[in-house]
């Protein structure tokens, strides 16, 4: 019987399904940016400009920083326009390239102006001169308030690629600026944006180019290059998706769409900044200030909140957009190109799909090693794009996103797995139930054969004049050997044994019917054991389509005369054991039953001594083999048979064979079905 | 038990050693059957040799029965030859040189079967 149990197997589409759902959910999720998306991409981002942050090369810009020395010296905050004139003036001494001021002045000077009226001061004309004279450029700071400043005063800028009025919605937005106050605002030579967005409190990319109501503006360090360089315009150049390059001049920064620039960090370095007193008071090496960048901003602690950048924790934000001049003059940019997304959304589409196909497929060691080998692929790739070439790619999402889709198909599969072990126990627990079923079905098979061989009481109670016993073993539940004895007649006793080739069920049946027919022939017939086996064969071969046969020997005894007739089909002649020792009855013999469809079998006749006992038995007997499969042989039965008292009755005589084939070790005993019938002739005085 | 085939003439020499009992007989049956499509009227007989065979069971001599009926009812020859004492005494209960030509050598049994086979079966 084939287990079912062989029928289960794992299924692999739940797995699947549930795989390829939670990949479409994160694909989905990816493609909507939503803050934790976002959170873990900056993160990641953050993380390469802390592994490998950037070296300075250069050194374009520098600081005049307004410190706590200065402050210190000069006095606090805000410092008299008069006294920032003078710095202007003295770092314009200098001979730099251009300067800007870090700084805004909304309201006049407080030292001597009107602070109510908004009327320019002395000190404010002193500082707008200085401004004028220096050629600097001033500080601006976009709002999203309404109704302070507006726009205008800005360098003109040409669009190259697109219409700026596509491309202005793209652009960070101000619906105002807070700007110094006119007189100022008017002497400076350039007017830069300083605002920058820290969603965070982390300044990552800077807007080379906002929107302030109609108007384009350039960022702060932009503007001091352009007018460093004496361009007139500021350039933008840009395609149908958006912006592709913000510059002026010789000088084009790559920028996101949007228009902002990523900055390289290097370290905070102190080499960046000259001290405002130090410029004052003729201290400063001019070669410091000579021909660079000039910022001018504030430092003094107490005075400025200190943004942070992904390498440093807080740092002056003049000293941004220092390192934003350094990334320009060094070339050294950071982009994430505008296919970046679109790409990052590729690689997790490609790799989860073949998670999720291949995690079912793959052994958990492989499938598990696998993913850790994709992944860390991954995140080399976005590692060697940022060193080679600063591109920022954000594997970190599609890594996180791979994980859980790993471990989603990882879950369903051991879901599955145990889902499977449940099945094939209840499988096991059916086949359990099954074969107990059929064992009781073989079990009443068994009993019904059982019952089909005659008990030896039911003939000794009523016949004084034989004594007989048989036994059979089954090999199985049910077997093909057949025993039989009867009186058809009153002084007449018919006995056969008999063994159908092979055994189990299908024997059984054959064995019903062979004894069957054999029974009704030998009831027909009487004594004549010649034509009972003639009769016998050509009923039971007519429907024979599995080639079986019987071997059978058939004796008939006359209990008055003691003349047994016999005859043989193919079987092991039958044991004499008389007082004299053991005879064996070989004459009378014809083939199995079966074997053709008619045969005349030839009988004969032995008269038994009154006290002889016949032995009939099959090969299971003298086949029966030990472990090292020898036979247990007639020679053996033989020789059991000799030690026995002549007194022994039948049950005892086969009670001894059975102990002896248990002492030869006949593991195997129960290869074939074991039969022995013995009956003993008393002789005619014994009559009831 | 092990099967070796050799042709000789049109006799197919089956060479049987070991013993066939209730374990190996279906085995032996399939490794017989091959040959026994080939044993008919005009094909090729076949001659067992048994002088390697130690021992035959009821299963086994179910199988040569099976084998002396396909073989006849193909009009076919089949013969057994060199048989050990044990195995013929079997032969001889069982009465199977009533279906079987039974020969005391390997090439007597070749040479029957080569000489007369248009008188097979008949």
């Amino acid at each position: 019987m084939q287990p079912a149990s062989s029928a289960i197997s794992a299924r692999r589409w739940p797995i699947w399904i549930a795989g390829l759902t939670m990949l479409g959910l994160l694909l989905g999720l990816h493609a909507t940016h939503t803050p934790a998306h976002r959170a873990l991409q900056l993160t990641l981002l953050d993380a390469y400009q802390k592994a490998w942050p950037r070296e300075r090369k250069s050194a374009p810009a520098v600081i005049v920083a307004i410190d706590e020395a200065s402050l210190a010296k000069y006095g606090q905050w805000p410092w008299p326009r008069s006294e920032l004139a003078r710095l202007v003036n003295a770092i314009g001494a200098l001979k730099p390239a251009a300067i800007g001021i870090d700084l805004l002045f909304p309201e006049p000077d407080r030292h001597g102006g009107n602070a109510v009226t908004a009327e320019a001061t002395g000190n404010d004309l002193l500082f707008a001169v200085a401004l004028r004279d220096n050629r600097a450029v001033l500080a601006i700071a976009g709002t999203v308030a309404e109704g302070a400043g507006g726009g205008g005063n800005f360098p003109p800028v040409r669009v190259e690629g697109s219409d700026p009025l596509l491309l202005m919605p793209l652009l960070p937005q101000f619906r105002s600026v807070i700007r110094s106050t006119p007189v100022l605002d008017r002497a400076a030579a350039g007017h830069g944006i300083i605002s920058a967005d820290a969603p965070d409190g982390i300044i990552r990319n800077i807007p080379l180019a906002v929107a302030v109501q109609n108007a384009i503006a350039p960022t702060l360090a932009l503007e001091v290059i352009r007018v460093a360089a004496g361009e007139p315009v500021i350039r933008l150049r840009a395609n149908a998706d958006g912006l592709l390059s913000v510059g002026t001049g010789d000088v084009a920064v790559p920028v996101d769409r949007e228009g902002r620039a990523w900055i390289h960090y290097s370290h905070h370095d102190p080499d960046r900044f000259v001290s405002a007193v130090d410029v004052l008071e003729g201290r400063v090496d001019p070669a410091r200030i000579n021909s660079k960048l000039v910022l001018v901003g504030l430092t003094g602690l107490a005075l400025v909140d200190y943004p942070a950048t992904p390498v440093n924790s807080s740092i002056p934000g003049a000293e941004i957009h220092a390192q934003l001049i350094e990334n320009i003059f060094d070339g050294d940019h950071l982009t994430r190109p505008s296919w970046a997304p679109s790409a990052e959304l590729l690689a997790l589409a490609l790799c989860g799909t073949l998670f999720v196909l291949l995690t079912p497929l793959l052994r958990p060691w492989l499938a598990m090693s696998g993913a850790v080998a994709l992944i860390a692929a991954l995140a080399a790739t976005g590692a060697g794009a940022f060193r080679i070439s600063g591109v920022l790619l954000d594997v970190a999402s599609p890594a996180v996103a791979l994980m859980l889709v790993f471990m989603t198909t990882m879950a369903g599969k051991l879901i599955e797995t145990e889902r499977q072990r449940r099945r094939l126990r209840e499988t096991l627990q059916i086949e359990r139930e099954t074969a107990a079923r059929v064992a009781g079905e073989l079990e009443a098979a068994r009993r019904v054969q059982t019952g089909l061989l005659p008990d030896s009481a039911s003939l000794t109670v009523i016949e004084a004049r034989c004594d007989v016993a048989a036994w059979m073993a089954p090999a199985r539940e049910v077997g093909g050997d057949l025993y039989d004895f009867f009186k058809p007649s009153a002084d007449r006793v018919t006995f056969l044994v008999g063994d159908v080739s092979g055994k189990g069920l299908p024997a059984s049946l054959f064995m019903a019917i062979s004894k069957a027919l054999c029974k009704s022939a030998a009831l027909r017939s009487g004594g004549a054991v010649e034509r009972i086996l003639t009769e016998a064969n050509a009923e039971i071969a007519r429907d024979n389509p599995e080639a079986m046969f019987v071997t059978a020997v058939l004796c008939s005894l006359d209990l008055q005369t003691g003349e047994l007739r016999y005859a043989n089909a193919g079987h092991d002649a039958p044991i004499l054991i008389g007082a004299g020792g053991l005879t064996r009855l070989v004459q009378a013999g014809g083939p199995p039953l079966c074997m053709f469809d008619h045969h005349d079998y030839p009988g004969a006749a032995h008269t038994l001594a009154a006290g002889e006992t016949v032995l009939l038995y099959t090969d299971g007997v003298t086949e029966a083999m030990d472990v090292e499969r020898r036979l247990y042989g007639r020679d053996r039965l033989c020789a059991v048979l000799k030690t026995l008292p002549p007194a022994t009755s039948c049950a005892d005589i086969i009670a001894a064979v059975r102990k002896d084939l248990q002492a030869f070790g006949a593991v195997e005993m129960l290869a074939d079905d074991i039969t022995m019938l013995a009956l003993r002739w008393h002789g005619p005085a014994a009559k009831t | 038990m092990e099967v070796g085939v050799e042709r000789r003439g049109n006799a197919r020499v089956i060479a049987v050693k070991g013993r066939i009992d209730h374990l190996n007989a279906s085995a032996f049956h399939e490794q017989l059957t091959p040959h026994l499509q080939h044993c008919r009227s005009n094909g090729d007989g076949i001659v067992l040799d048994l002088s390697a065979l130690d021992y035959i069971s009821s299963a086994g001599l179910r199988i040569f029965m099976m084998a002396a009926k396909q073989a006849r009812a193909q009009g076919g020859r089949i013969a057994v030859a060199q048989m050990q004492a044990l195995v013929q005494e079997i032969f001889e209960i069982s009465h199977f040189h009533l279906v079987y030509e039974i020969f005391t050598t390997t090439d007597e049994a070749v040479a029957a079967l080569n000489r007369q086979p248009e008188t097979a079966g008949t």
